[in-house]
C-alpha cells in the first residue's frame, strides 16, 4: 500500500519521533509505515487522518492506483 | 535485547525486564532441579512435584508474554514480537528434531535448558535484528 506520510510529515516539519509520539507509538513503526514494510490498522489509519486532519484516502492508497484519492470537501 | 532496549518505551522496558527476570529464574531453578534429581534417588511423586514445579515458571513467563501482548498499544512492535516468538518456537521446534536423534552421543550437553535456551537466544536475535533492519 502507498501512503504520503512522508510528505504529509515534511509539510509540517515533523520528525518521525515527532509524529511518533503524537501518535503513541514507536518511531519503528512510523519508520515501517512509510516505507511501506508494515499497513497500519485501521484505528491507527484514522488517528493518522485526524492527527492529519484529513481523510485516510488522501494519505494511503491501493497499490494499483497512482495516486492517493482526495475527495472533494 | 540490550542494543535496541534505548528504542523501547517505558512499558516495553519494564515488561522486557520482567520476562527476563522470569526466563533467569527459570533457568537457574532448571539447573538446581537437575542437580537436585542427580544427587538424591528421590521417591516418583516428589519427582512429580519437581516436574510440576519446574514448569511453573515457564507457564508464568508465557502468562507475562500475553500479558505484555494484550497492554502493547504499539501494533507494529506486538507483531514484531510474535513474530520472534514463531521464530524462537520455530528453532525448538527444529533443534528438538536435530538433538531427538544425536543425543545418546551429546550426553555432555544439559539437554534439559537446551529448549529454553535456543527459544530466548533465537526469539531476542529475531527481535534485534528485526528492530535494527529497520532503524
Amino acid at each position: 500500500m502507498k501512503n504520503r506520510l512522508r510528505i504529509l510529515r515534511a509539510e509540517r516539519n515533523w520528525s518521525q519521533a515527532d509524529l511518533a509520539e503524537r501518535l503513541e507509538v514507536s518511531r519503528q513503526s512510523v519508520n515501517a509505515i512509510e516505507t511501506g514494510k508494515f499497513d497500519p490498522s485501521l484505528p491507527l489509519a484514522f488517528r493518522l487522518a485526524r492527527l492529519f486532519e484529513t481523510t485516510i484516502e488522501a494519505i494511503f492508497s491501493d497499490e494499483s492506483t497512482d495516486t492517493p484519492t482526495v475527495p472533494p470537501r | 535485547m540490550r542494543f535496541c532496549r534505548k528504542q523501547l518505551s517505558h512499558y516495553q522496558r519494564r515488561s522486557l525486564r520482567t520476562i527476563e527476570i522470569m526466563m533467569g529464574i527459570t533457568i537457574a531453578l532448571n539447573i538446581l532441579l537437575d542437580a537436585i534429581l542427580q544427587k538424591h534417588n528421590l521417591p516418583i511423586s516428589l519427582r512429580y512435584g519437581l516436574a510440576i514445579l519446574s514448569i511453573a515458571p515457564v507457564v508464568a513467563t508465557v502468562a507475562l508474554v500475553a500479558r505484555y501482548l494484550r497492554g502493547e498499544k504499539d501494533e507494529y512492535m506486538r507483531n514484531l514480537v510474535v513474530e520472534s516468538i514463531l521464530w524462537g518456537l520455530s528453532a525448538v521446534l527444529v533443534s528438538d528434531s536435530f538433538f531427538s536423534f544425536v543425543r545418546p552421543y551429546l550426553l555432555l550437553i544439559p539437554i534439559r535448558n537446551l529448549s529454553l535456551d535456543v527459544f530466548v537466544l533465537t526469539a531476542s536475535f529475531s527481535l534485534e535484528c528485526k528492530l535494527w533492519g529497520n532503524q
